[in-house]
């Protein structure tokens, strides 16, 4: 046998000219134009083959089973149609006969195919075309007999009699009883679509095709090997998955579209429907097209139902199901930036406490807070016609709002979780608690369902953040706990971690809660996040923290390292200069410490314009200010320092006052004119300042000491050494426990020399 | 075939990622594909009757579950469109059995594609393993046997799409139909 590749062109040429000529010619040519005789008969006998006649077959006298064939009326998905006639009694009726062809039945068929013919023959519907017969022919093919429905297709019938939408939707409704009746009995169409729905005259709707129907199994699912037109068939009927009556749902909402917009809807999903539509059709068409079957229209007369109401002009049950997923994309959990370094206030002032720092951080996470609430405040609107067309609502109520008509747009349980805790969050920046604690304890609910424990911790804490804030000081402490056992798992993320540590250290602090430990545990938090992928401000901010501690715990060393390496991690973030500021202010408070006023100025200068900047005259912002005025005043420019605090005093009334920064205030303005000299003014502030506080903190009050030796020392420069003795004691003997830092030891080393002064003086 | 354009621009968009691309795609090439389907019908030999549209949604189906096919422009979509023709009957008659038709007759292919109802069993195998020979010797003629006698393209369809003048493909076509026929039952 030669190789025909090696000849390949010359077969081709030889055969082309040995074609040309009549047949008994050919072998005369070939022999003079080719020598290879093996060549020659190759060539001959592809032009035999070439010149084969195919078999003869007619067409006439064609018989499936008993019925005759007349003529060919179309092709469907899985089979072909005739027309052909039946016998009966006497006449002759015409019937639709349709061929099921072999790869569209499976395996198993024959049983099934009796089993269908029951079941399809038990389908008496004035809409749907009733199954006459069915058998197999001579040669094996199993065919269906139905009655057989001259009539147009829906689309074409509705076009040409040019009906109005109202006219569409009733045929569609006679569409939908009549899938709805065979879904009743158990059976899914499955390729339902124009052409499977015959409008005979008179405007009669008739279903075709139930014979490719399949039967619905025991458990109510069924895969189907036959495939339906892929323009009308579900999303899992193309992935051939799992089929239910939500299949035959999703090809009427298709359907449904078709009729009423004049094309098909687009395959993407999610599904967008032209703005043209009413808004009830628009969530019909939707509630039909959902991606999972779970969420469309839970049965097709329900579906129908909906039809009939927006005949009638009444509202329809289903909800808008526009699609959250801008949400998904766009609401970020901001973790790590909703609380911390609360405890840098208490490190700073003693006087300040969480609630000082809880407050700056909101103001500082304002402009945040402002972004998130109007983008979700623009999609809420968008989304909800509620909302949309009415007077602009509050944000305080749109985000109640919001809370409220969250489940309607989110389904799965964890988006909502997730929507959930940043809008409670957004609730809190708000200052809306109530709202924010219950929207919480639902996500709190959720997480404990869903076992996802990083939502409950979160939850938790936030939970504790806004019961200390409401002074509910157990529950707080209850919360935080939990919510710190659970952040140890190591499923909780690491940058949650180190923010509930954050919070557990501050409230437990607060709380008196033993520091060494506290550090410990923020501590670990922060090597760890130093470790993992945790975004640097939020380092530096667990570092303002730990600095915080440090400087409480009088370690000033080591608060300096805190605070320093909190810097560098915020030159890493462009976006920090709020966040710095903070830390510079604890670093200036480490040099105060240190005795090092002169760089206190500096730093304090430096962050109390970014304070300000950032978020404007607020009390925190006062106490800012005034610090820097003490540590000119230290630095040896005492008139400086005193004209600043004077022009600062009548701001310090007004509200929104917050005690502990006016008594911290007020302590700076009487050292102040004490260096300056003005006894008597020093003496009235100082009593202004123990009026604050001193009947609620015991005597032994580290806070309070301070302000009785200024108090002191005032009376000692006015020559009132009896009155001075009193305080004199007690600045003496309380600031002498605490002599550590440098700072702390001057004091302690000033009491002691007033005392003996004052002594002295009342001796002689 | 005139809506040649449509069908470019579907296919561009298509392949670089469009999926919304493949219904009007598939909308477009589906009724010349029905065709092929109807005039196979029109034999009205309901015995050994093989459902082309169900062929072609099969088709379309692997086309959408495939989803990554090397699909540049139409004429290499057409082409494959007849080769999965082919091998969806190649499968089809496979689960028919090994049963010879009529006497062991050889298959003759036809234009009007007639011929599919004639070899639904181990005859298609022939076929196509016949075609796969003649892909290995000479790529062009297989494709343009493919498109005439699975998709039912005519000569001067097949031209264009080829590129080939229509008397290339007359004559390319003639030679190769003969070598297939001959290999199915040499002499």
């Amino acid at each position: 046998m030669i190789s025909d590749s090696e000849h390949w062109g010359e077969l081709q040429r030889l055969f082309e000219l040995a074609e040309g000529v009549p047949t008994e010619e050919r072998e005369r040519l070939l022999t003079e134009l080719c020598s290879d005789a093996g060549l020659r008969s190759r060539v001959l006998a592809i032009l035999r083959a070439a010149e084969r006649s195919p078999s003869g077959m007619t067409a006439e006298g064609v018989r499936i089973g008993p019925y005759p064939i007349l003529k060919l009326i179309g092709s469907g998905g899985v089979g072909t149609v005739y027309l052909a006639e039946r016998a009966l009694a006497g006449t002759t009726q015409l019937v639709a006969l349709k061929v099921l062809a072999p790869h569209a039945t499976g395996f198993g068929f024959p049983e099934r195919f009796e089993r269908e013919q029951q079941i399809l023959a038990g389908l008496d519907h004035p809409n749907i075309t009733r199954l006459i017969d069915a058998g197999l022919s001579d040669s094996g093919q199993a065919y269906l007999v139905t009655e057989y429905v001259e009539g147009q297709h829906l689309d074409r019938y509705c076009e040409e009699h040019r009906l109005s939408v109202d006219e569409r939707l009733a045929l569609f409704e006679q569409v939908c009883l009549a899938v709805d009746y065979a879904h009743r009995n158990l059976v899914i169409h499955l390729d339902l679509k124009p052409s499977n729905t015959l409008v005979a005259d008179g405007g009669k709707v008739k279903l075709l095709d139930f014979g490719t129907a399949k039967l619905l199994q025991a458990d109510g699912s069924l895969t189907s090997t036959i495939m339906a037109t892929p323009a009308y068939a579900s999303p899992e009927q193309l992935r051939r998955e799992a089929l239910t009556t939500a299949s035959d749902i999703y090809s009427l909402g298709v359907i449904l579209h078709e009729l009423v917009v004049g094309q098909r809807p687009p395959r993407e999903q999610p599904v967008t429907i032209p703005k043209t539509l009413p808004s009830d059709l628009s969530t019909m068409i939707l509630k039909c097209l959902a991606e999972l079957p779970g969420e469309r229209y839970a049965s097709v007369n329900a579906l129908a139902g909906d039809v009939a109401r927006y005949r009638e002009g009444r509202p329809i049950l289903a909800h808008p199901q526009t699609t959250f997923y801008q949400v998904k994309k766009f609401v970020k959990r901001n973790r790590g930036k909703v609380w911390a370094a609360i405890l840098l206030a208490v490190a700073l002032g003693g006087a300040l406490g969480y609630a000082w720092w809880a407050q700056s951080r909101a103001l500082r996470n304002a402009q945040r807070a402002i972004r998130m609430q109007a983008f979700l405040y623009r999609l809420f609107k968008n989304a909800n016609p509620n909302v949309a067309g009415k007077p602009e609502p509050t944000v305080k109520e749109f985000l109640e709002k919001s809370a409220e008509v969250l489940p309607l747009y989110l389904k799965d349980p964890d988006d909502l979780r997730q929507a959930q805790l940043s809008l409670a969050l957004s609730l809190y920046w708000n200052q809306d608690f109530a709202p924010a604690k219950r929207l919480y304890e639902t996500a709190l609910q959720s997480a404990r369902r869903a076992q996802d424990r990083a939502g409950e911790a979160e939850a938790l804490g936030n939970l504790a953040n806004i019961a200390f804030f409401e002074g509910n000081n157990a529950e707080a402490k209850e919360r935080i706990d939990k919510s710190f056992a659970l952040a140890t798992r190591p499923e909780v993320p690491v940058d949650l971690r180190l923010l509930i540590t954050q919070k557990y250290v501050l409230i437990n602090g607060d709380l008196g809660g033993r520091s060494g430990e506290l550090k410990q545990a923020l501590e670990k938090a922060v090597n760890e996040a130093r470790a993992g992928d945790v975004n640097p401000a939020d380092i530096a901010e667990s570092l303002n923290y730990l600095g915080g501690l440090e400087l409480n715990s009088s370690n000033v060393d080591a608060a300096e390292k805190d605070y320093s390496d909190g810097l560098s991690f915020y030159q890493r973030d462009p976006l920090s200069e709020c966040d710095q500021s903070l830390t510079e202010l604890g670093l200036a408070a480490v040099r105060r410490e240190q005795n090092r006023p002169k760089e206190a100025v500096a730093l304090l200068q430096k962050s109390y314009a970014t304070g300000l900047k950032c978020w404007g005259p607020t009390p925190y912002t006062q106490n800012h200010q005034a610090r820097l005025a003490d540590a000119l005043v230290a630095a040896g420019k005492v008139d400086e320092g005193v004209a600043m605090l004077e022009k600062a005093k009548p701001a310090w009334s007004q509200p929104p006052v917050n005690r502990s920064v006016v008594f911290a205030n007020l302590k700076y303005l009487a050292n102040a004119y004490f260096e300056a000299g003005r006894f008597s003014d020093a003496e009235g502030v100082s009593r202004e300042a123990f009026e604050l506080f001193g009947k609620e903190l015991p005597a032994g009050n580290k806070r309070l000491a301070g302000v009785h030796l200024v108090w002191a020392r005032a009376l000692g420069g006015l020559g009132r050494w009896a009155d001075a003795l009193p305080h004199a004691e007690i600045a003496d003997r309380v600031l002498g426990e605490i002599a550590v830092t440098p700072l702390q030891k001057t004091n302690a080393a000033t009491a002691r020399e007033l005392l003996k002064t004052v002594r002295a003086k009342l001796k002689s | 075939m005139g809506q040649a354009g449509d069908i470019t621009i579907l296919l561009r968009d298509w392949s670089e990622g469009d999926e919304s691309a493949l219904d009007p795609l598939f909308e477009l090439i589906y009724p010349q594909l029905r065709q092929i389907a109807a005039s196979l019908m029109r034999r009205e030999r309901p015995g050994h009757v093989l459902q082309p549209t169900g062929v072609v949604n099969e088709f379309y189906l692997k086309l959408v579950q495939q989803e990554r096919l090397q699909v540049e422009d139409r004429a290499h979509f057409l082409s494959v469109a007849a080769r999965f023709m082919r091998r969806i009957l190649v499968d089809q008659a496979r689960k028919n059995g090994t049963r010879k038709r009529d006497g062991g007759r050889p298959v003759v292919l036809t234009d009007d594609l007639s011929w599919f109802s004639e070899a639904a069993g181990p005859e298609m195998i022939d076929v196509d393993l016949a075609l796969d020979e003649l892909r290995g010797i000479d790529e062009r003629k297989c494709r343009i046997l493919e498109l005439r006698y699975f998709l039912g393209c005519t000569n001067e369809e097949t031209a264009e799409l080829l590129g080939l003048s229509k008397a290339t493909v007359d004559r390319d076509l003639k030679f190769a139909k003969g070598w297939v026929q001959d290999r199915l039952s040499p002499e």
